[in-house]
């Protein structure tokens, strides 16, 4: 089977496998229920301002983001180390796909909870954002850094995936990388303002993408004047896009053995 | 005779007093374009502030600062939410030149607040603060769109129904025969 068919062939079982046979559309239906929560939450508090009302347009992004990556990287974390650990990949792999296109299939398919996430925080971001204004600015941070985000984390944790022994340790260094790329946006101030404070927010994907977030959707920045927040996240996602292309042609049953 | 001298010193006193603050006034000297303003939430209002200098010497490097007081005491009079330019430094003004800047406010909350300029020397000297501006800002109900209750409920409602879909397509699939 030619590689672009046989990974068509794998994004479409693995899609199946999640949003037919799987829980999929009902874990969405939880994402709808805790973005109804907040939106109404915070657009109808009793004293609202400007600035609280743009804050709140940004906690629902955060809030559409950060779940849309938490699925990805739970379903990309447990590709393959997950097959391996229900001792279902080594029939897996006895299929007559190539090992290069399972992985690739599989990291292709986990973007596809990022999309549905997508699809359902649409409106909620369109409908607040609409109040304070920006909120088509709103909708093209979360399209384009949280997909960004979604391609770095869901390829990364593939790759991740493909080389753990079991699925809790792919789980447990796709989350530890996580939270390792958080910690830059939690840095004080004063310690940002310099310019190898600033070179960290601007290199760490994760805070830049934040970055991004705060200028576009609370300071009301125009989305085109802080494209350049883009930058990291999406030389990121490239770099692990091709690390996943390139890097991985075979899958062990039991790597390192 | 004593009397009529007596009198004459204290009119003569009085307006020297009275007149002690303008003619004895160093440095900037700030005004604005505006007495009040009637405005909405999130609305940018341009302000323009004229820094003159009346003095007799160059008033050196100055930087003029936002001020917002709100009276009730009861609002955000944080200055920093409404503008991104809260000090503007400014160079030194020859005697009698004078300096014009615009200044874009909008305000976050809801309130009757007074805004002024401070315009600080750099390297000392008196302060210098315009006239009070008065800002009535009321809040526009499109804080909060009219759409966000309907998307709250109608969401919820759609993915239960499109899990109840997709359940059903896996079912009808399963059973099918091959």
């Amino acid at each position: 089977m030619n590689d672009t068919k046989s990974v068509a062939l794998v994004v479409r079982e693995e899609v199946r496998d999640a949003w037919l046979r799987g829980w999929g559309p009902w874990l969405m239906v939880g994402v709808a229920f805790a973005l109804s929560g907040v939106a109404v939450g915070v657009a109808y508090t009793s004293q609202i301002n400007l600035l609280d009302a743009r804050e709140g347009v940004a906690i629902l992004v955060r809030l559409a983001i950060g779940l849309g990556l938490l699925f990805v990287l739970f379903g990309a974390a447990d590709s393959i180390s997950g097959e391996r650990d229900r001792a279902t990949l080594e029939s897996l792999l006895l299929t007559p796909v190539e090992h290069s296109s399972l992985v690739l299939g599989k990291a292709i398919a986990a973007m596809a909870w990022w999309l549905v996430t997508f699809l359902v925080a649409t409106p909620y971001v369109l409908a607040v954002g609409t109040g304070p204004g920006g909120a088509l600015d709103a909708l093209a941070v979360v399209a384009t850094a949280g997909l960004a985000m979604a391609v770095f984390f869901g390829f990364g944790a593939v790759l991740i995936s493909a080389r753990a022994r079991t699925n809790l340790v792919s789980l447990g260094l796709a989350l530890l990388a996580v939270g390792v790329l958080a910690v830059p946006g939690l840095l004080p101030a004063a310690v940002t303002r310099g310019p190898i404070g600033q070179f960290i927010l601007r290199a760490d994907p994760v805070t830049s993408s934040l970055q991004l977030l705060n200028r576009v959707v609370v300071d009301q920045h125009s989305f085109a004047s802080e494209v350049t927040w883009l930058a990291s996240p999406v030389i990121a996602a490239v770099i692990v896009v091709a690390a996943v292309v390139v890097g991985v042609r075979t899958v062990e049953i039991e790597p390192g053995s | 005779m004593r009397r009529m001298l007596l009198l004459t010193a204290l009119c003569v006193l009085g307006a020297v007093t009275v007149a002690l603050p303008v003619s004895a006034q160093e440095g900037p000297v700030v005004a604005v374009d505006q007495e009040s303003v009637d405005t909405v939430i999130g609305t940018e209002t341009v302000m323009m502030v004229e820094i003159s200098n009346s003095g007799t010497a160059p008033t050196g490097p100055l930087v003029a600062h936002l001020l917002v007081v709100d009276p009730a005491g009861g609002g955000s009079a944080d200055a920093e939410d409404w503008t991104s330019e809260l000090n503007r430094p400014l160079d030194s003004l020859a005697p009698g030149e004078a300096h014009t800047i615009e200044w874009d406010v909008a305000p976050i909350m809801a309130g009757d607040y007074r805004v002024l300029i401070s315009v600080v020397p750099i390297d000392g000297g008196p302060p210098s603060v315009s006239p009070q501006i008065r800002f009535t800002v009321s809040q526009p109900d499109a804080l909060v769109s009219g759409a966000t209750l309907p998307v709250a409920i109608a969401v919820p409602v759609i993915a239960i129904g499109a899990a109840l879909v997709t359940r059903r397509i896996e079912r009808t699939v399963a059973h099918r025969p091959t």
